[in-house]
């Protein structure tokens, strides 16, 4: 008898989950990418100098925070927004810039919890993220830019 | 019979060459080679001898049996008797590390003393002559006077007997007199120069958000009097604790010197072999030249008292340690000892590097030079006993947070186109003196064996302004005579700059977990500067005795060395590796100024300028070739994404590097990590 009783309860939560959830297939990076999150490794390899967080926010806006590479003490912050479609991310800066991926990152979300992008258009280019809370001092100093010097310590790329 | 024979044929010989002796004695046995440095302001009295490695256990068993008057080698002993030898000592102390001073080759050096009457150029030739010996150093004397080898470089200093004004509300510190430095941080004040340009400092501030210093960290400053009690030093002096809590008169810590509590005066213990602790009220004949310099290095910060310190901590006990190594006496040329070599010597300053090095000193904050015209680095060869303990400095200086010791020279004040010695030495930073607009002061050496510049003030920028006399456009630091605080400019006043700055490169290492060695510290000093041609145009007014001449800058340019140093650049790359990227796919052009410091359009690259290796450009998808453009500019195509080590090597201070043969610059190799990926056009990650 108990076990009819639990079976019954299973079923009754299964459908009232079912049928309480959006029409259709839901893609579950839509949800999964919303967060904070670190990056733990590229390509293998991660110079110590590349530090980069980013927040994937659920109106589809994202802010990225990297160290500028020429001033590692300093983050350099940029925003923007992306688009989920199937497993792919795409995404433009505010400035209207596309992301360096053009094609975007097929994008996973891993049994362990990270986030997995790999640049469609370069398979050998591949970065994890891992799920944190990005530190006040990142966020707070992030504007801080030296501008002493003949050169200065603005944001540059050499481009 | 032997013996008299010897000194026989060597009085002979000696006879024979006293119109010509460089062309007779090498005639007659006596080899000149050996003979290091001249005649010039040598000292009367006392020579420095150099055994050969294989006779010294001879050596040393005989000054045993002769209580230190005898040689134990005949024909050497010969001549110490015939001139009267009053006593042969070695030059480096034995202490504690005397393993160490033997393995390096220490125990080898003697110095001989005599009457001062006693000719020493005659026995000079006479020790020269003997196959025991491998060199003969004249034991020149180091005093400020100019018309000797070497001086230290301050030009003037004066009282400051002002108000003590408010510190600003948004100085980073409370001490009062900060505003007047704006060799730290300047911000166009024209009260200084009415040409003064903003920028024209060691962009300090930036700095010191991130540290002011660390008190494990010593400087040591080879220089005249250091005031340990003075009210904006003593807080940042070096303390040997072992001496301050020992017995008085007892070498407590077994270093070779007794009641060294700050440091040592080399100068009095060389002159009579006795003890004298570093202390206030015991300096006659000083200048303020070596306080001067300390409190640049690390005046107490924020202590509501004179100015700032480059690494005075925060008033917590964070300053860097000031080791006061005096090696100068600073005779005045009216005094009656100035005929004498009581002035410091060659031994005295060997001594100080000793010292530096075993009692744990990282920096040795140099702003002394020889004068004359040198015109390769053969003259400072390893059988200059001062290279010798430089070379121990190097190797053994650092104490616990350094791995070797690296000290950094003033160029000169001499206007002249090369750095003076030792500082001009390929190894060595060299520092050349930048004036509060970024033009070069107009006392400053410049040229050949010159490495970088800093600040050192110009007095004659405020002179032209009002002919005040008022000397704002110097340097501003403690003082010992002339009050507690004054200005002074010379490349003297740059080098503590660059010393300063290089420690707190070392304590901002510690901060992040890494110890470097003083090669690296050297690199990334002289990598961590800024463009200086660009203001090396025009003219700008100088003075010849009296008489007001016109200084066409043009001379300088290229010839500052790499370029004006910035202390927060420094910082940041202490903290990694310089990083450049590149987009995949199209060849880039890639600016590597901020990664190596100066203008690279003008750099001299060595070595090809640029190493990388097969793996490395297979790894990136290298397509074409890999190379330095005449700008400066790295050009390279990248096909695959990933990331790799370059090093890039230059010159700093010339366009070839020192040799034997002539006088040139350090090289540099710089590792610059290169990233090559997708990057947005703006930069960003992703």
């Amino acid at each position: 008898m108990k076990k009819i009783l639990t079976l019954a309860l299973v079923l009754v939560v299964a459908l009232m989950a079912t049928s309480c959830g959006p029409k259709g297939k839901e893609n579950p990076l839509v949800k999964g990418v919303v967060g904070e999150w670190k990056l733990t490794s590229w390509s293998a390899s991660l110079i110590e100098q590349i530090e980069v967080y980013v927040e994937f926010k659920a109106d589809n806006t994202f802010v990225l925070y990297q160290k500028d590479l020429q001033t590692p003490i300093n983050y350099v912050t940029f925003k923007g927004t992306y688009l989920i479609s199937g497993d792919i991310i795409t995404g433009k800066y505010s400035d209207g810039k596309n992301w360096g991926a053009t094609n975007g990152y097929q994008t996973t979300l891993e049994p362990d919890g990270t986030l997995k992008m790999v640049n469609a258009d370069n398979p050998d280019d591949v970065s994890k993220y891992a799920k944190t809370t990005i530190p006040s001092s990142v966020k707070g100093g992030a504007a801080k830019l030296s501008t002493r010097g003949d050169e200065a310590f603005e944001v540059k790329r050499y481009l | 019979m032997k013996k008299v024979l010897f000194l026989l044929a060597l009085a002979f010989m000696v006879g024979c060459v006293q119109d010509n002796l460089s062309e007779a004695t090498v005639e007659s046995g006596a080899d000149m080679s050996k003979i290091v440095r001249t005649t010039d302001n040598y000292a009367k009295g006392s020579l420095i001898i150099n055994f050969d490695t294989q006779a010294i256990s001879r050596v040393e068993a005989g000054i045993t049996r002769s209580a230190a008057t005898r040689s134990g080698i005949e024909s050497f002993d010969a001549v110490l008797e015939q001139y009267g030898a009053v006593s042969i000592q070695r030059v480096f102390v034995s202490n504690r590390f005397e393993e160490r001073l033997r393995k390096e080759g220490m125990h080898t050096w003697y110095v001989v003393r005599f009457a001062e009457d006693v000719d020493v150029e005659r026995v000079a030739a006479l020790f020269s002559a003997v196959s025991e010996v491998d060199a003969v150093q004249y034991n020149c004397a180091n005093t400020h006077i100019t018309d000797v080898k070497s001086e230290g470089l301050a030009m003037r200093a004066a009282d400051v007997a002002q108000a003590e004004p408010m510190a600003a509300a948004d100085a980073p510190f409370n001490d009062p007199h900060y505003s007047k430095q704006w060799h730290y941080n300047n911000t166009g004040d024209t009260k200084v120069y009415s040409g003064i340009k903003a920028g024209a400092d060691i962009n300090l501030e930036e700095a010191w958000a991130l540290t002011a210093g660390d008190n494990r960290i010593i400087v040591a400053v080879i220089d005249s009097y250091v005031k340990a009690d003075h009210p904006d030093l003593n807080d940042n002096m070096w303390v040997n604790a072992a001496e301050k809590s020992g017995k008085a008169g007892v070498d407590d810590d077994n270093n070779g010197y007794v009641d060294d509590i700050y440091g040592f005066d080399f100068c009095e213990f060389v002159e009579d072999k006795s003890t004298n602790m570093v202390e206030p009220g015991d300096h006659e004949f000083q200048s303020d030249h070596g306080t001067h310099v300390a409190g640049t290095v690390a005046a107490v910060n924020n202590n509501g008292k004179g100015g700032c310190g480059v690494a005075g901590g925060t008033g917590k006990g964070d300053g860097v340690r000031i080791m006061g190594c005096q090696a100068f006496h600073d005779l005045p040329s009216t005094h009656p000892l100035f005929s004498k070599w009581t002035s410091g010597s060659d031994e005295a300053m060997a001594l100080a590097y000793q010292y530096a090095a075993d009692n744990g000193a990282a920096i040795a904050q140099c702003s002394w030079g020889y004068i004359s015209k040198i015109t390769s680095d053969s003259f400072f060869n390893q059988r200059n006993v001062v290279r010798k303990a430089l070379d121990y400095f190097v190797k053994y200086g650092g104490g616990e947070v350094l791995e070797g010791g690296l000290p950094i020279f003033a160029a000169g004040n001499e206007k002249s186109d090369y750095s003076c010695y030792p500082g001009a030495f390929r190894d060595y930073i060299s520092v050349t003196a930048m004036s509060c607009n970024y033009t070069p002061a107009y006392y400053t050496n410049f040229g050949k064996g010159c490495t970088l510049a800093a600040p050192g003030g110009d007095y004659l920028q405020k002179y032209w302004d009002d002919k005040s006399g008022e000397m704002n456009s110097e340097v501003y630091s403690t003082t010992y005579l002339s009050g507690d605080y004054g200005y002074k400019q010379g490349t003297s006043m740059a080098c503590p700059h660059v010393s300063g700055i290089a420690a707190l490169a070392i304590a901002h290492s510690l901060n992040i977990g890494k110890k470097l060695t003083a090669i690296e510290l050297r690199n990334i000093l002289v990598s961590s500067t800024h463009d200086i041609d660009r203001y090396c145009v025009g003219t700008k007014s100088s003075q010849n005795g009296n008489s007001v001449v016109t200084l066409e800058l043009s001379k300088y340019k290229g010839r500052m060395g790499v370029g004006y140093i910035d202390a927060f650049k420094t910082l940041m790359n202490v903290q990694g590796t310089p990083c450049i990227t590149v987009r995949l796919g199209s060849r880039q052009t890639v600016d590597l100024t901020a990664a190596l410091g100066g203008n690279p359009a003008s750099l001299t690259f060595v070595d090809g300028g640029l190493t990388m290796s097969q793996s490395a450009r297979t790894k990136l998808g290298v397509e074409g070739d890999v190379s330095i453009t005449a700008t400066g500019k790295l050009s390279i195509k990248c096909t695959k994404p990933g990331s790799v080590v370059l090093k890039v090597s230059y010159i700093a201070g010339g366009n070839a590097e020192g040799t034997d043969e002539a006088t040139g610059g350090m090289k540099i190799t710089k590792e610059i990590a290169l990233i090559a990926r997708d990057y947005a056009t703006n930069g960003g990650w992703l």
